[in-house]
């Protein structure tokens, strides 16, 4: 009975039905979001311990050490708002909610799965935009006005140098990640999200392989992973931007770098691996696409942690000439590419 | 080759009324009194004349009782021969003054402004004669002088002063007391220089340049040790030391207390290589005594000293890796789970991981377990493997190899004028090994290498390191299959330590370089003086030099393959 | 390029092996000279005071302890330690000419406060003597020291009576026949008297 009265609302007033439609999902994104980040960080505890022979957490919450994230939010909640003397206060309080926010206009546009139902199947969007790749790769850079807010304000000479670097750094690989985008909508006739992942039936890490190199180095690049991560290089500038943030602020500013590694996997998994995309599995084919796409998600999450544990860091100078030198015109051959073999295949 | 009595007889002859007196101890050392004015003439023959480049420290001894301060220069060869001179000079103690050797060696620098800071010596024509180890407050009450009566009291916190400065940031300071000033442990005039912050804002010129600390309170400086850079956007301009954070005093602890009662404290030296610094305490007192170790101790010394040394490398090199990638960069992990194998072994034997104060006067404390020649062997088969691997992974290692190639240059001229000594001499294609050149112990027996590279960055260095792991690992399985069973303990040893009246000097090959313990003693149960000369001393000071024209981030990367150890340069 | 490092520490995730302990359930075993808290033999013990004089950072004091052996230690005064400065180097084992003093593989001497961690000889202590023992070491005791005293009357008395036997002598040799006759009376009645 309440399902024909919300067909019924939907049918008569349908912007409003949309609008409180997009109001839910995104009260849910927003809720869910920060507690998937804050798994991610334990799954990254974990599998750099077990890569360096050694236990991750394991007291907090039982064998696992589960609890261990929540006991560090908690800690990072009681802790004292230190704003030190001498910095630029407004925008010293804003940088945290920049990036916050940034998360949160990510995460409306990207799709997190589907799930079949009467053997349609329906994506989990919020906001399912037509030009929703090229939303999202812009929206990803904003993150790093947000470090720059945060470097520039604190009245710290070694948090202006985490912004300078990562200014620099961004600009050096925003354009090769937007030409691999471009290339990929090249050869999926749309610049939709959930078009590009229904239109893989050959996954495009396949037909492009250059292309997914060079955007998943980018992708580490614009997160912030190793190697690349001069911003915060501990051992020369201590914390980079966040040296001057304590208590709930570093927490926003921590968690939010572990939101858009979360997002931008999801990005490259949607891009590049095919999404959801998989022989749907007899039992549970109400879940089976979500079943496909956490394994996906799970191998390149792992190996993100796996390069952060064995790489070591490149100088702010090799960095951008790799940016410059090497990845640009890579990814102009790449699209090249793309427009040949999506014309041969058309 | 030449000998020590070819040097002194050289010496006689071009200045025949300088010397006052003059002999040759243990076959290779020349000691000699030198008149105070012509002390830098004859530095500048030997140097000159008889190739004596390499100035290896000085040490200053208050003989209160004849009213004399004595200040010994200790000179050495970079490998023309082995030959050691150590020159003494003698002067009031009223207006103490001695002519300085920085014209003649740069690395006399830092030597000369110890002594001065410690026991007033003025050093003339010192170009910046400016406390190193003590605080601002302390110059002039010159502590090492035998009859110091004691620091201030700082403890009573009601008597801090509050001054709020033009920044805005509240000061603390103490101020004497009447009683202090007149019990004469507080100077009431002070020697006048510039302070620190003004050296440094004096070399500021231009808009765009700042001054970054990364001083003695940074995430992952290896020690505290005050390094400001003064930096125009990513490059460095110059770059200021300063050390003396974690001045123990260990020289001055050691004149209070007896003989035996140090070996323990000069564990505390440097912990990572506390059973080399106990071998070269209780060498430089055997030779005051006259006695020898059996030949047993001697082959359970150097098993533990090359266990150590390999200890030593692995934590380094780790350390180093953490510099320059971050602290999860796995194969330290990986050094330092291995660095455990040897742990075991060395706690098998001494009973403790790191201060071990096992080497006393003739001898070992304890002997070799049951089976410790099964576990060391296996141990070293493991470290041998995995040293393999870390070497090919350094090789293969393209952003390691970036980071690395040509980072901190030093050319062989320069690194023997910087004075430095050990790896990253070695590193710059000059062979010098305390083994090989001043033979202690039983290497001369030995059958080893000394490593070395040519290219002086810091690529080499960290090669030279693990490569030294290596021959550590082949002279202890040739210790292993020589050695004999025998006392671990010399004959005829007094219960009470009281040396003849003398002086004796002593090097050892330390993992970081050549270290030397300059030990004076008057008879009674007490040293009168002793002296640390560590090799990081001469590393730090070369630091400043090194650093100008590289990147922030290069910075790390030369402090750290350079391998240092704060505890043991400011004692 | 840089997969020699991937493939490192994939080969060591794989092998599972975890190097670090989860410390209170498993701990190190450790080896035969491991120095730890010592270990105080009171039957040996002769209070001589050699460890409290070696030791560097003056951290043992000679206190009176009542349950010890007062044959070899006179004074009944044992070793009492104080862990706060102690930095364990042995050199008190090594110094103990009784050989009494040894140091055991325990480690964990954590307290609250700075008097937690101070140790009497009651706590280092091993072997210690039961009442009875030291009852009959008490009785011995006693029985050496009257057996002493004794020893010293009939010593000193022995020494009287020579002495007066040589004076006595001497006496006789000046004086005549009569005056020595009566001098030798009179002084022999004398000294019984």
């Amino acid at each position: 009975m309440v399902l024909s009265a919300i067909t019924e609302f939907a049918a008569q007033e349908p912007k409003l039905y949309a609008l409180i439609l997009g109001l839910v999902g995104a009260a849910i994104i927003a809720s869910v979001i920060n507690v998937a980040a804050m798994a991610v960080v334990w799954l990254e505890r974990k599998v750099m311990g077990d890569l360096q022979a050694r236990y991750g957490p394991n007291r907090v919450g039982g064998r696992w050490g589960i609890l261990q994230l929540g006991a560090d939010a908690i800690k990072l909640f009681t802790k004292e708002d230190i704003i030190p003397r001498g910095a630029d206060k407004p925008v010293y309080v804003w940088a945290p909610i920049v990036a916050s926010a940034t998360t949160m206009l990510v995460a409306g546009a990207m799709p997190f799965g589907a799930v079949i139902i009467n053997g349609r199947e329906i994506p989990l969007v919020v906001a399912n935009m037509d030009i929703s790749a090229f939303y999202v790769e812009a929206a990803l850079s904003i993150m790093a006005i947000s470090a720059f807010m945060a470097g520039w304000s604190s009245n710290n000479k070694y948090s202006m140098l985490g912004a300078f670097r990562g200014i620099a750094r961004m600009i050096a690989y925003e354009v090769p990640m937007g030409i691999c985008v471009i290339s990929v909508a090249v050869m999926a006739h749309s610049l939709n999200l959930v078009e590009i992942v229904q239109a893989q039936d050959v996954w495009f890490a396949v037909a492009q392989p250059l292309g997914f190199v060079v955007f998943a180095i980018a992708l580490i690049t614009d997160l912030g992973r190793m190697p690349f991560d001069q911003t915060e290089a501990e051992e020369e500038i201590i914390a980079g931007y966040n040296t001057e943030y304590s208590g709930i602020r570093f927490g926003l500013l921590y968690f939010q770098e572990y939101n858009m590694m979360l997002l931008g996997s999801i990005l490259l998994v949607n891009l590049y691996l095919g999404g959801w995309n998989g022989p749907v599995i007899p039992v549970i084919s109400f879940l089976s696409p979500m079943v496909w796409f956490f394994m996906k998600l799970l191998i390149v999450l792992v190996a993100l942690i796996w390069v952060r544990v064995s790489l070591l860091r490149f100088r702010i100078d090799q960095v951008t000439d790799l940016g410059w030198k090497v990845l640009l015109p890579l990814s102009m051959v790449n699209l090249v590419w793309a427009v040949a073999v999506g014309l041969y295949f058309a | 080759m030449t000998t020590a009595n070819d040097v002194l007889s050289a010496l006689q002859s071009a200045f025949p009324g300088a010397i006052e007196e003059a002999k040759v101890a243990p076959e290779r050392q020349l000691w000699a009194t030198i008149k105070p004015d012509r002390i830098v003439d004859v530095c500048k023959y030997l140097r000159d004349n008889h190739s004596f480049d390499h100035y290896s420290g000085a040490a200053g001894v208050d003989r209160i009782n004849d009213g004399l301060f004595e200040v010994t220069e200790m000179l050495a060869s970079h490998g023309a021969h082995q030959v050691v001179a150590l020159l003494k000079v003698k002067t009031k103690r009223e207006n103490p003054s001695v002519k300085s050797l920085t014209g003649l060696y740069w690395n006399a620098n830092w030597y000369e402004r110890e002594i001065w800071e410690m026991l007033g010596i003025n050093f003339e024509g010192h170009p910046e004669l400016y406390p190193l180890l003590l605080s601002d407050e302390l110059v002039g009450v010159w502590p090492w002088r035998k009859d110091y009566k004691g620091y201030p009291d700082y403890n009573t916190a009601d008597r801090a002063i509050e001054k709020v400065n033009p920044e805005g940031y509240t000061d603390y300071s103490f101020g004497p007391t009447e009683a202090e000033i007149k019990a004469g442990t507080v100077p009431t005039e002070r020697p006048e220089y510039p302070t620190f912050r003004e050296r440094e804002e004096m070399e500021i010129k231009g808009e765009s340049e700042m001054i970054l600390h990364m001083g003695p309170q940074h995430a992952v400086v290896p020690g505290p040790f005050l390094l400001d850079i003064l930096v125009d956007g990513e490059r460095v301009k110059k770059a200021f030391l300063d050390v003396g954070y974690i001045h123990k005093g260990i020289e001055k602890i050691m004149e209070n207390r007896t003989y035996m009662q140090g070996i323990p404290i000069t564990d505390r030296l440097c912990y990572m290589a506390a059973l080399t610094n106990n071998e070269a305490y209780c060498g430089a007192v055997e030779r005051l005594l006259g006695i020898e170790a059996p030949e047993r101790a001697q082959y359970i010394r150097m098993i533990l000293e090359e266990l150590s040394r390999i200890q030593s490398h692995l934590l380094g090199t780790g350390e180093f890796l953490t510099l320059i990638g971050s602290a999860v960069f796995s194969p330290f992990l990986y050094m330092i789970i291995d660095r455990e194998d040897i742990l075991s072994c060395i706690e098998s034997v001494t009973g403790a991981r790191i201060n071990h104060s096992f080497v006393r006067f003739g001898g070992v404390r304890n002997d070799l377990p049951e089976g410790f020649k099964d576990m060391t062997l296996d141990a070293l088969k493991k470290i041998r493997l995995k040293t393999e691997e870390y070497k090919e992974l350094f090789l293969s290692d393209s952003i390691y190899r970036k980071r690395m190639e040509g980072v901190g240059v030093l050319t062989p001229a320069e690194a023997r004028r910087l004075g430095v000594s050990g790896p990253p001499l070695r590193a710059s294609d000059t062979p010098y090994d305390m083994r090989r050149e001043d033979p202690y112990l039983l290497y001369k027996d030995m059958d080893f290498e000394v490593i070395t590279r040519k290219e002086g960055d810091s690529r080499a260095r960290v090669e030279v390191r693990l490569d030294e792991i290596f021959e550590s690992c082949y002279i202890i399985e040739q210790c292993l299959d020589q050695i004999s069973d025998g006392p671990i303990m010399a004959e005829g040893l007094p219960k009470k330590i009281k040396p003849e009246p003398g002086e004796a000097y002593y090097r050892v090959e330390d993992h970081r370089g050549e270290m030397g313990f300059f030990v004076v003693s008057d008879g009674s149960e007490k040293p009168v003086k002793v002296k640390a000369r560590g090799p990081v001393y001469a590393y730090f000071q070369a630091l400043p030099p090194l650093l100008e024209g590289t990147y922030i981030a290069d910075v790390v990367a030369i402090a750290g393959s350079m391998d240092a150890c704060t505890s043991e340069v400011d004692r | 390029m840089v997969l020699k490092n991937l493939k490192m520490t994939l080969k060591r995730s794989m092998s599972g092996v975890e190097v670090t302990r989860l410390y209170p359930e498993k701990i190190m075993d450790l080896p035969e000279a491991e120095r730890g808290v010592h270990v105080l033999e009171i039957r040996k013990c002769i209070g001589c005071g050699a460890c409290a004089r070696i030791c560097p950072n003056d951290c043992i004091k000679l206190v009176p302890y009542a349950r010890g052996n007062p044959l070899k230690n006179k004074k009944l005064q044992y070793p009492e330690i104080d862990y706060g400065r102690c930095m364990f180097c042995g050199l008190c084992v090594d110094e103990c000419p009784a050989s009494c003093l040894t140091m055991s593989k325990v480690f964990e001497i954590a307290g609250w406060d700075r008097e937690d961690i101070v140790y009497s000889p009651e706590d280092i202590a091993v072997g210690f003597y039961s009442d009875q023992e030291l009852a009959e070491l008490a009785e011995e005791a006693k029985k050496a020291e009257e057996e002493k005293k004794r020893k010293a009357a009939e010593a000193a008395r022995l020494k009287k009576e020579k002495a007066a036997k040589e004076a006595a002598k001497a006496k006789g040799a000046e004086g005549g026949e009569k005056a020595s006759g009566e001098k030798a009376t009179k002084k022999s009645a004398g000294e019984t008297g």
